[in-house]
């Protein structure tokens, strides 16, 4: 074997070796996933340790059906293994298939992290760390239940994929909204992504409301508060102000009428500086697009080019004497 | 221990990078030479081969890098426009320095005493290796938030992806001039 041939081998080795690791220690990025990601997260579930954190999960307001209700998930003990990245899902069963809150019906509107989406990733800095998913249940009433799991690695043995659950199902009773209820139209669309540095203006469609006051912070911040301008008939106009760098900001609503106030969940708007939609397929072909372009134009320009020898202007020793003049060491 | 995506992806591009980096200075240096600007014909064939078999290694060790670095990408797949621009210029420099070796065992060592063409082979090898540095240089703004092209004040927010027609377009020219150069060779060996 020559020794292009061996060092083509090791190279072909070493990249079957990154694609059989067990795991992404990397993350697999936000996303709508079953539990376990049907393997795609971590390699085969039976290969899954246990992970040693303890999953708790609460409801945190009232959930009425078509409006927004928020769940919290506490994931604690985290001094028990040190990790990188921790990956938290939202489930409805248990069964890694059709387990997400969309296939029973109910929307994801944001969470904290910044997604809209039931999978979510963070690299927790504290001994506990809580995420929070903000949902519309679905327009009929009726009692679900939820679940929530883990993945992650271990810094110290970064080839073991770990798996945790939460020990006891939440149950949450989804109730009939009452006719008076000051609230959001449930058909009104809630916006949780903007580009950086650009304000959010959206209109806000409520029923049974009189005034509109808004809350918005930075995530830990300071609360500032101001009106929503009325616009028309049970129209609000909301404007969330811009953040200069990648931040999340987190806005809710208290709404008046009929003597009731009602106050929202808080809502995640994430404002990232260049994570966007990139057709990866078209981004594949264009960049062999690019090689063959760049290798073709190269060799199509030497077919260009004059082929003069300096040579023959006497301008450099030969290239062929250079032998003679080096004491012919490369004979 | 199996090696980490992201730990395969450090090691791959510390290859590619050191390999590029030596061969685009053998470039310039046999430039320099082949013009008489600095006359050092006693290593003129040295840094010749240095500079192709550099080029050589640091092509072999870019496949490692490219797939090593979507697999540690957050995210399915490329969601950034700083990995997918370094994709596009990592794959614009291989293919220019693929056509440099071939170019290179065509013409073998007399391509230096061409004046055209000996100048368009160095330009050539440094654009191919200023394009992986670049890629690498990305690479580090996206992890760490800072490059030493910083002060250049590259468009990161700005990905230049092309439809799939223009692809096609740019995909149909390259493989018409390969088979050109192609051609021509099989035209003179006759």
């Amino acid at each position: 074997m020559n020794s292009s041939l061996k060092t083509l081998v090791l190279f072909v080795s070493l990249l079957c070796i990154s694609s059989f690791s067990q795991a992404n220690p990397g993350g697999v990025g936000p996303s709508t996933q079953d539990m376990q990601c049907g393997g795609a997260c971590h390699g085969d579930a039976d290969l899954n340790a246990t992970s040693p954190f303890t999953i708790q999960l609460a409801q945190t307001s009232t959930a009425y059906a078509g409006l927004p209700m928020s769940i919290n998930v506490e994931v604690s003990n985290l001094d028990q293994m040190q990790i990188n990245v921790l990956g938290v899902f939202l489930l409805t069963d248990t069964t890694g298939f059709e387990d997400t809150p969309e296939d029973d019906g109910w929307a994801i509107v944001s969470n904290s992290e910044g997604g809209d989406e039931n999978y979510a990733e963070a690299q927790p800095t504290s001994t506990s760390f809580d995420i929070g998913w903000v949902l519309k249940p679905p327009s009929e009433p009726g009692t679900f239940t939820f679940f929530a799991s883990i993945h992650h690695g271990s810094v110290d043995q970064s080839g073991t994929p770990y798996f945790g659950i939460s020990n006891e199902p939440l149950t949450i009773e989804v109730l009939p909204v009452p006719e008076n209820l000051p609230r959001i139209d449930p058909e009104t669309v809630l916006p949780n992504q903007r580009n950086n540095g650009e304000h959010t203006t959206f209109t806000l469609s409520t029923l049974e409301v009189e005034t509109v006051l808004v809350e918005w912070r930075l995530q830990e911040g300071e609360t500032h508060i101001f009106n929503a301008t009325n616009i028309g008939e049970q129209q609000w106009e909301v404007t969330i102000p811009a953040t200069l760098t990648p931040h999340i900001v987190e806005w809710r609503v208290t709404l008046e009428g009929n003597d009731i106030v009602q106050t929202s969940p808080w809502l995640q708007i994430s404002s990232l500086s260049n994570n966007v939609e990139i057709d990866n397929s078209m981004l594949y072909l264009q960049s062999f697009a690019l090689l063959v372009f760049s290798c073709g134009f190269y060799l199509g320009l030497t077919t260009l080019l004059p082929s003069k020898s300096k040579n023959e202007d006497k301008r450099i020793v030969p290239l062929d004497d250079m032998d003679e003049h080096n004491g012919g060491e490369e004979a | 221990m199996i090696p980490s995506p992201p730990t395969l992806h450090v090691v791959g591009t510390e290859m590619v990078v050191g390999s590029f980096a030596l061969s685009g200075a053998c470039f310039l240096l046999a430039l320099l030479g082949s013009l008489q600007i600095w006359k050092f014909h006693m290593i003129q064939k040295k840094v010749d081969t240095i500079a192709h078999g550099a080029l050589v290694f640091g092509l072999l060790a870019t496949p490692l890098a490219i797939l090593s670095g979507i697999q540690s990408s957050p995210g399915d797949g490329i969601q950034s426009t700083i990995l997918a621009t370094k994709m596009l210029l990592a794959m614009s420099g291989v293919g220019l320095a693929l056509a440099i070796l071939v170019v290179r065992m065509k013409q073998g060592i007399d391509l230096w005493n061409q004046t055209f063409a000996s100048i368009a082979h160095a330009m050539f090898g440094m654009m191919a290796v200023g394009m992986i540095l670049l890629t690498a240089s990305l690479g580090g703004r996206f992890s760490r938030g800072e490059s030493l092209l910083d002060f250049a004040h590259l468009p990161y927010d700005t990905l230049f992806l092309a439809s799939g027609w223009f692809s096609a377009v740019l995909l149909l020219i390259g493989l018409a001039n390969i088979v050109m150069y192609i051609r021509r060779g099989s035209a003179i060996e006759h």
